[in-house]
């Protein structure tokens, strides 16, 4: 059974008068274990997806339809303490600005006590202390961080800091949103090595969201492509990014230096973004397609299997039409 | 034709701004408003403001005497009609607010501009200046001098400009230190033009708005400063004001109340339109946060 | 962090020296004479000039003068007040608790209400109470004090009667104890309710936009992320980052607070600073206008010097390190 289960998964701002169709329809199974790469341009729904299922977007200006199931359970049909009680212990998150994750005015080691106490009440001050001097050693920090304020450390450090905060209760599922791609490129290379190293000594299922298919070649198993709000391919690492089947992915790997280090001639995929204020009729992709026609741009394209554990949402690749 | 296309676009978009945003609306009515109350003042005028008629402390709506118009606003102690005082008073108060804003946007924008964008030790003494001139109460310097020289408006407007710069200053500098880095900025100096050309033909045109805002709010400042001075006894004897208006009621404040309550209602109203004006283009700046000071 | 203490220290000191030489300079270069004040009427005779103009050093030359004003300043002597016929330091010692008492109660109520409804309105942003409040804040920041207290006084003195017009005490009514204080505190309320309607928007604005921007922040959506509950979160987090900025802004408030009180003492007769501060301008006492601006511009430094300690103890980022 998966883990996480992701159904018909529809997430919408109301911005002004205006929807803005964010996410549209996304299916994602992940497996214990897994380490799924979500990668898409920004814009393109991946860090919205993943703060919806944690309902984490602001209420107000936000609906989010769909299912999401974990251990059996919808995370979204969960009332706000019961959540609140799975958030952390089950799944926990890294986010993009690790500069910013903590409070600026609280020493980073009170923080991470009193998140430790959220999930711990009964837990005192040496438990406490000593959980979180353990994570942090954990991560290859030093002791003095434990006293530090998030200013004083680097952009590399707070991103371990943040690391060791997510896995403070051995969650089972760990999100990581652009976790590293605000470091130069030695720290991220380093970051990644140890995430690897934690994913086995936690046993940890993970989530990788990224504009980065690099990332995702070197540190995940599978993969899921998205595009204007809508997952366009997804199966494993192994088969998507060396014959991808979507057009989008096609491009979107000409946009990166071959991994294999042969000499290919290097381009973008040219247009922009659709307007995610218009729903939809046909592919998103569509009108940046080279190989688009009228009935692309006329008709949704379903996901169809193209492998194992390997699908594309492509009219191009036969199927059902 | 091409430069008109410019234009119609730039002012295709204030317009949309001003449709949208609610403060920068109400406060743009209710200023042009006043502009054409003040402008007509002359011609809508029902009495010469310093005739004396014979209706003394005449409360609102009063019948004039012999058919002269009637007294809408009352009348004051010396029989003044309060309307046409009102309109010839909204003279005074647009027209010390406008100069005294203007002479510190002017002031504040090129000592600010200078310091940020020459930066090294001009930009230090500079600062130390405008911090040493933040800390002085400003408004006990205006009353010294205006009480001391004598209170003259352009006395007046000029010595609220000269002490409420320091704002401008500092936001001008910021803006320069910003821009200054810009590869525009660079490509201009790289192409050997002057530096004090490029403060006035890049750096403050590029940086003026947030200027812009805050001169309106000081408009409001203005006014209020010039209220108060008159309030204390301070204004121009010769010209017509709310401020001494209010200080006229304030001694009729059981018997005629209305002398005191008009203008103050005024004063409000006009401060609180520019007031709107500036927060509703500070809004227009940073569309996230909320203004404040 | 100590050698910036001294610098700020110095540098306040010299902005005091300045300051009071640029304002000595102003007051003497100004047409009158103080010594036909003095004398009490407008054609003194020569005599009585000479002697005047003698006793109080005014025959010198302005630096001359400014110099023995220095000279004394630093033996505690702020020179003579030919106006009240007292020493400038009794002058103003004897006005300046009654401007603390009402600019300080108005500023304290002023600063909590703001801040509270400020609180209040930003986690309710968009609700009837925020849109009522902001609106309300412009209105109440567009009025001058000084009309608005003529109303209150209106209102609530000449026609309901609930409250003295003016002064501090009342002069016949000769209390002591118990009573004197609750006379002070009738005869206080419709200054401070002024102050408090006038100064809060300034605090609610700030309360409300940082509460918004630091609901904004990163972090927050951290601690909501690890499943802490948003009570803790706002009473822990929120609170402690975005009461920063006002507890700055109360720090130059208070700096300005004696020159401020100007028009509320004078709507209200209130025997302070600011009445003496209008009279010392009008009768042209030199030495007291003189000490009066000293005092002011000397509290402002002290202030600000202030402001950057507590500035520093409460944010962690700040450091001082020139």
């Amino acid at each position: 059974m998966a883990l996480l289960d992701l159904k018909h998964i529809n997430i919408t701002y109301h911005v002004g008068p205006k929807n803005v169709y964010a996410v549209q329809d996304a299916n994602l199974a992940i497996e214990p274990q897994d380490a799924v790469g979500i990668v898409g341009e920004s814009g393109s729904g991946k860090s919205t997806l993943a703060m919806g299922i944690l309902q984490l977007l602001p209420d107000r200006v936000t609906t989010i339809e769909g299912e999401a199931i974990f251990e059996g359970v919808d995370l979204l049909k969960l009332s706000r303490e019961e959540l609140n009680k799975r958030r952390w212990t089950d799944i926990s998150v890294v986010f993009q600005k690790s500069m910013n994750a903590l409070s600026p005015v609280h020493r980073i080691g009170k923080q991470m006590e009193d998140v430790y106490r959220i999930h711990r009440p009964q837990a005192d001050k040496n438990e406490a202390q000593s959980r979180v001097i353990e994570m942090l050693k954990v991560v290859n920090l030093p002791e003095r961080v434990y006293r530090s304020f998030p200013h004083e450390l680097s952009g590399g450090m707070m991103q371990r800091v943040s690391i060791a905060l997510s896995l403070l209760f051995n969650p089972k599922l760990l999100v990581l949103d652009e976790a590293t791609t605000a470091l130069d490129v030695v720290t991220q290379g380093q970051i990644l090595k140890e995430i690897m190293a934690l994913q086995d000594q936690f046993n940890l299922t993970r989530i990788m969201i990224t504009h980065d298919v690099s990332v995702v070649a070197s540190t995940c198993n599978k993969i899921a492509v998205m595009y204007a709000g809508r997952m366009l391919e997804m199966g494993y690492v192994k088969d998507v990014l060396v014959k991808p089947k979507h057009p989008y992915t096609q491009g979107l790997l000409k946009s990166f230096p071959s991994f294999t280090g042969a000499k290919e001639e290097l381009r973008g995929i040219p247009g922009a973004l659709p307007d995610l204020s218009v729903y939809p009729t046909g592919c998103v992709f569509a009108p940046r397609c080279p190989y688009a026609t009228e009935k692309c741009r006329g008709e949704l394209p379903a996901m169809q299997s193209v492998g194992e554990c390997w699908h594309a949402a492509c009219h191009m690749l036969g199927g059902e039409g | 034709m091409k430069k008109k296309n410019v234009i119609a676009a730039k002012l295709g978009r204030a317009w949309k701004v001003i449709r949208t945003n609610a403060q920068l609306r109400t406060g743009l009515i209710l200023v042009l408003i006043l502009v054409a109350l003040a402008l007509l003042a002359p011609v809508i005028s029902p009495y010469d403001p310093y005739k004396l008629t014979n209706e003394l402390q005449a409360p609102p709506g009063t019948a004039g005497a012999n058919g002269a118009p009637a007294h809408w606003l009352g009348t004051d102690k010396l029989g003044h009609d309060i309307l046409s005082q009102m309109l010839w008073g909204a003279r005074t108060s647009l027209r010390i607010g406008l100069t005294a804003a203007l002479i510190a946007a002017v002031v504040g924008t090129l000592i600010g501009g200078v310091a940020g964008y020459f930066g090294g030790r001009v930009d230090k003494v500079i600062v130390e200046f405008v911090n040493i001139f933040v800390m002085t109460p400003s408004f006990f310097l205006i009353l010294i001098i205006v009480a001391i020289f004598g209170s003259n408006m352009t006395y007046v407007m000029i010595v609220i400009g000269l002490t409420s710069w320091p704002g401008n200053a500092r936001l001008m500098r910021a803006q320069a230190i910003s821009l200054r880095s810009r590869t525009f900025i660079k490509s201009c100096q790289a192409m050997g033009e002057s530096k004090l050309s490029i403060m006035f033909r890049h750096i403050i045109p590029n940086g003026i708005f947030p200027i812009v805002a805050n001169t309106t709010m000081m408009i409001s400042g203005g006014i209020l400063t010039e209220a108060g001075l008159s309030f204390l006894g301070l204004g121009d004897p010769n010209i017509i004001s709310w401020g001494q208006m209010i200080n006229a009621g304030k001694p009729l404040l059981t018997k005629a109340p209305w002398v005191a309550l008009v203008p103050g209602v005024a004063v409000v109203i006009t401060v609180l339109a520019f007031f709107l004006i500036g927060d509703g283009l500070n809004r227009v700046i940073a569309p996230k946060m909320n203004a404040n000071k | 962090m100590k050698r910036y203490l001294l610098k700020r220290i110095l540098t306040g000191l010299l902005m005091v020296v300045i300051s009071v030489a640029i304002n000595f300079t102003l007051i003497r270069l100004a047409p009158g004479n103080p010594v036909r004040i003095m004398a009490g009427i407008d054609t003194p005779n020569p005599e009585q000039i000479a002697q005047l103009t003698a006793k109080y050093g005014l025959d010198k030359s302005i630096p001359e003068q400014f110099l023995i004003y220095l000279r004394g300043i630093l033996h505690g002597d702020f020179g003579y007040s030919y106006v009240t016929h007292k020493d400038v330091l009794t002058a103003i010692g004897e006005k300046v608790w009654p401007t603390l008492l009402v600019s300080l109660t108005g500023m304290a109520i002023a600063v909590v209400l703001g801040t509270l409804i400020g609180v209040r309105c930003a986690r309710k942003e968009g609700g009837l109470l925020d849109r009522f409040m902001c609106a309300i804040s412009y209105v109440c920041d567009s009025t001058p004090s000084f009309w608005l207290g003529l109303m209150l006084v209106l209102v609530f003195a000449s026609q309901l009667k609930w409250l003295p017009t003016s002064g501090m005490v009342n002069m016949r009514g000769g209390f002591t104890g118990l009573a004197h204080v609750w006379d002070v505190i009738v005869h206080l309320t419709l200054p401070v309710i002024t102050l408090v309607i006038v100064d809060y928007p300034y605090y609610f604005r700030i309360a409300r936009s940082s509460v918004l921007q630091v609901m904004s922040e990163d972090y927050i959506t951290t601690l909501r992320a690890t499943g802490m509950s948003e009570k803790r979160i706002f009473n822990k987090y929120v609170l402690r980052n975005a009461l920063i900025p006002t507890v700055t802004v109360v720090g130059g408030s208070l700096a300005f607070l004696i020159s401020g009180a100007v028009f509320i003492e004078t709507v209200f007769a209130w025997p302070g600073m600011g009445t003496l501060l209008f009279s010392s301008i009008s009768k042209r006492d030199y030495p007291l206008l003189s000490g009066i601006y000293l005092i002011i511009a000397l509290s402002v430094a002290v202030m600000m010097i202030v402001v950057d300690v507590v500035y520093s103890l409460i944010d962690p980022r700040i450091k001082y390190t020139d």
